[in-house]
């Protein structure tokens, strides 16, 4: 009897593992290929429920809005080095102009900009009531500093690109700030949506400088919010300001925003469900998968701009890939649905050009269909073929996505005869490969660019002025000629004609393999908020939320 | 036993240096540039890149590196800077390490007091059906995986239920969330000491003192108490003093799992980033806490066991005496 209670006591916990087990989804992080699931995402404007709700009908916002995210908590700071708080930023600080909720660039501090006759320079004016949290006083000064800091603090992806501006010579005068462009009128109309960028105290700034960690702590914005409390590399918690300049009672703005970074994904997905958080900004792809097809009661999602489209760049001055057979048969022989599917799970557009789709300048050239005959053809072309196979080698980094994708990418490409070697190591050990121009092939991950979507910053990166020459300079004179003639144009649609130019070139001389649009997502509680907004659908901007009523 | 407690300490100064050795060999000949790493693929150029290494005191060699990475741990306490997050690592460990301190100590405790008298009552009622429901409840948690039995309880307890918060959220914070990882962290530690405890008590509780007691007239409960466990105790003490360094070690998942904002949390993170400072920063704080704790339960032993402290002090007074005796002579 003694035994058989035990043995029944066994079975009984052994059943119930097993039942958690069948009840536990996968949560090991965005390398999961699904199974079922379109893994292209249609539309990355779309969503599944915001489209019929505006972002006015809105009940009244809570006391506390809790937000997790799975990047590093970030500095608050818009030049950090190790990153900053993109959700924070616009909580903080006020912008010189912001996309609000219908999409239209806006400006709370601006009063009025015109330009000057013949294009070079452009004038703004702002309020004179702006006040900073420590009391200072918003001049033309700061934005001008604002602007100017751009250019000196300019890490890559989060910077608007100034190049065109002639910030050495803009002066500022009281609440008026004269911009000179160095070129043309393209640089002045695209004033606006260029400066979307945070105002600094310029005195505070440059008292505390860059590396304080007040920039963590006790941040001095103009913004709705403070800091009240900050967790190392951990939590914010913003507070609503008494003192904020501008009347926003007509405004629907929680009292208490917590920001919270998870290191793992699987735990913020939890939290979300579970009612902790309100908002989970960048959810793995497992879990965004469940939202996406109902599995998690009360989750709803919206897409947002990746914000990295990626790339398969080839050695095109040596070894094999200087043979454009070479290249055409890497890019028919792969399926690179496949690819991204393995990389990303559904976070991922199908890339039709070397820009993301977002991108003002974006044309669609089309994508390499997956034709393996082909793919055999032409690398008969160029001397190889399954008997005679081509061996390339290849230098990725050492997370999951990338060795999945070299995975792929190596099991296929062995189809039609090229034998594909990979090494994956530290970025710190691959950048290097990249750098010197070792392996023949490899990934490559584009950063979007700036909220402002300028191709002027990507494209630069290809030419041969890049700062930083590695396995992305094509260096040709097509690309430098066309870049030169865009900064030169005078219309925003004229400059786009040499974008395009760029984007065909490059797709028929298989310069580059564009496989994927990379795409990510905010998922969030659908019995409390009912719309997020997403400036230039790129990061969501806390404040303009709606609630349910 | 103040002598040895602090030879004890004095032992350790060599146990650390050799952690540090080894963490920092590990950190300097692992491949890769950290410096390229910091600077990002956008950010470099070759001026930046040698600035900032020459700020790192990256070019220097290798025995001026470690020593003043010696130097600056044991005069100010400083780590070094983090290469992800650019800031102290100190001071980020310092800010974390209350968490983990909480989270072990509740742990142990939960462990102890759950380990303790189930293994008392397993002995005394042996070969029972408390016996063996004890015996097979403690198998199953030993065979699980904490990390596993962690999420089970949060889908169960907080998706589901909605009874407990999912992860430790600084803002909200409550005493309910620290029972989720408290428990995950002790229930699958707690086998190893509850089985030692039920051997050490039923080795015990056979011997003729107790027998003697009993025949004496002192209450079951006297004599199990007051008898039986002080014997009992010291291999319970050597197992719970090894489930120490688990459970120390085991917090680093537990507080990933429950976000909560420890050392091993923030372990996790340099780890995923190759953030080395940070890491020989951790590890360092780990393997000292290690050691303490191991001197504690080595200290404990001497209160436990007044043979034990007998001993060393009868070492210390022959030693007395031999002096004394060559002094005379």
């Amino acid at each position: 009897m003694k035994r058989f209670v035990c043995l029944l006591l066994t079975v009984s916990l052994v059943l119930a593992s097993l039942t958690g087990c069948g009840e536990v989804k996968s949560a090991s992080g965005s390398n999961t290929t699904t199974s079922n699931t379109t893994a292209a995402v249609a539309n990355t404007q779309g969503n599944k429920n915001q489209a019929n709700v505006t972002a006015t009908s809105s009940g009244p916002a809570p006391d506390v809005l809790n937000v997790g995210s799975t990047n590093t908590i970030g500095s608050l700071c818009p030049y950090a080095s190790a990153g900053e708080n993109g959700a924070g930023l616009f909580l903080v600080y006020d912008m010189i102009f912001y996309y609000d909720t219908k999409d239209q660039l806006v400006s709370d501090v601006v009063t009025d900009y015109k330009f000057s006759d013949d294009g070079f320079a452009v004038t703004l004016n702002i309020r004179h009531d702006i006040y900073f949290s420590n009391g200072v006083n918003m001049t033309g000064e700061d934005i001008l500093y604002s602007l100017a800091s751009t250019k000196d603090k300019a890490r890559g992806a989060v910077t608007t690109n100034f190049d065109q501006f002639d910030l050495d010579n803009s002066t500022a005068d009281g609440y008026s700030v004269t911009l000179k462009t160095k070129s043309t009128a393209t640089a002045a109309s695209q004033f606006p949506n260029l400066s979307q960028v945070v105002i600094l105290c310029k005195s505070w700034a440059e008292s505390v400088g860059w590396d304080s960690d007040d920039w963590y702590k006790n941040p001095v914005g103009s913004g709705p919010y403070k800091v009240s409390n900050y967790t190392t590399n951990k939590s914010y918690q913003f507070t609503l300001r008494d003192d904020y300049w501008l009347d926003i009672s007509d405004r629907n703005y929680p009292k208490t925003i917590n920001f919270t970074a998870y290191s793992e994904e699987a735990t913020m997905y939890m939290d979300l469900e579970a009612g902790s958080l309100d908002v989970a900004i960048e959810p793995a792809s497992t879990d965004l998968e469940r939202a996406m097809k109902g599995e998690s009661k009360n989750v709803d999602y919206v897409f947002v701009n990746g914000n990295v489209d990626d790339w398969i760049v080839f050695d095109y001055e040596n070894g094999p890939c200087a043979d454009i057979n070479v290249r055409k048969a890497i890019a028919h022989g792969v399926n690179w649905e496949d690819v991204a599917a393995a990389g990303k799970g559904v976070k991922y557009n199908k890339a039709t050009s070397t820009l993301p789709s977002y991108f003002p300048a974006y044309v669609n050239v089309g994508n390499y269909d997956y034709d393996p005959d082909l793919a055999k053809q032409c690398l008969e072309k160029a001397g190889y073929s399954t008997k005679n196979p081509l061996t390339l080698t290849m230098y990725v980094g050492p997370n999951d996505g990338n060795i999945a994708t070299a995975v792929v990418m190596q099991s296929e490409l062995a189809q039609i005869g090229i034998n594909l070697k990979y090494e994956s190591a530290e970025m710190a050990t691959t950048v290097p490969h990249w750098l010197n121009g070792d392996g023949d092939l490899s990934s490559q991950a584009l950063q979007g660019g700036s909220m402002a979507h300028d191709a002027y910053w990507v494209f630069k990166d290809l030419s041969s002025t890049a700062t930083m020459k590695d396995s992305r300079t094509i260096s040709d004179k097509t690309i430098d000629d066309c870049l030169a003639k865009a900064l030169l144009a005078k219309t925003t649609a004229e400059a786009n004609e040499y974008y395009a130019q760029i984007q065909k070139w490059v797709y028929d001389n298989y310069r580059v393999v564009s496989y994927m649009e990379e795409v990510n997502a905010v998922c969030y509680r659908s019995d409390k908020i009912s719309f997020i907004h997403i400036p230039s659908k790129d990061y969501p901007d806390l404040r303009f939320l709606s609630y349910v009523q | 036993m103040a002598k040895y407690i602090i030879k004890r300490i004095l032992w350790m100064i060599p146990v650390i240096l050799g952690v540090i050795l080894i963490v920092f060999c590990i950190s300097y000949f692992a491949p890769g540039d950290p410096v390229i790493t910091m600077l990002g693929t956008n950010g470099y150029t070759l001026e930046k890149y040698t600035a900032l290494r020459h700020e790192l005191g990256l070019d220097q060699p290798f025995f001026v590196q470690y020593l003043n990475y010696i130097r600056n741990v044991f005069t100010k306490g400083d780590f070094g800077t983090s290469y992800a997050y650019h800031n102290s690592v100190s001071a980020a460990i310092v800010e974390a390490a209350p968490y983990s301190l909480k989270l072990g100590l509740y742990s142990i405790i939960l462990m102890v007091a759950i380990a303790l008298p189930a293994g008392i009552i397993s002995a005394v009622k042996q070969y029972s059906v408390t016996d063996n429901i004890i015996t097979v409840v403690s198998m199953f948690f030993a065979g699980m995986p904490n990390f596993w039995f962690a999420v089970l309880l949060v889908l169960f307890f907080s998706v589901n239920l909605n009874w407990l918060p999912a992860s430790y959220m600084q803002s909200s914070a409550t005493w309910k969330s620290w029972i989720m990882p408290v428990v995950s962290l002790s229930l699958t530690s707690m086998a190893s000491v509850l089985r030692m405890t039920r051997s050490s008590v039923l080795e015990v509780i056979r011997q003729d003192y107790i027998r003697t007691a009993r025949a004496k007239g002192i209450s079951e409960h006297r004599v199990i108490t007051h008898h039986v466990l002080k014997n009992a105790l010291i291999p319970v003490l050597t197992v719970v003093g090894m489930q120490l360094g688990g459970i120390i070690g085991g917090s680093i998942v537990i507080e990933t799992i429950f976000n909560m904002p420890g050392i091993g949390n923030y372990m996790m993170s340099a780890i995923s980033n190759r953030d080395y400072p940070a890491i020989n920063g951790c590890v360092l704080v780990l393997s000292i806490s290690i050691c303490v704790v191991n001197l504690l339960v080595d200290v404990l032993y001497a209160y436990v066991d007044p043979r034990i402290k007998a001993q060393y002090e009868n070492q210390q007074k022959s030693w007395f005496k031999k002096k004394r005796a060559e002094a005379a002579q």
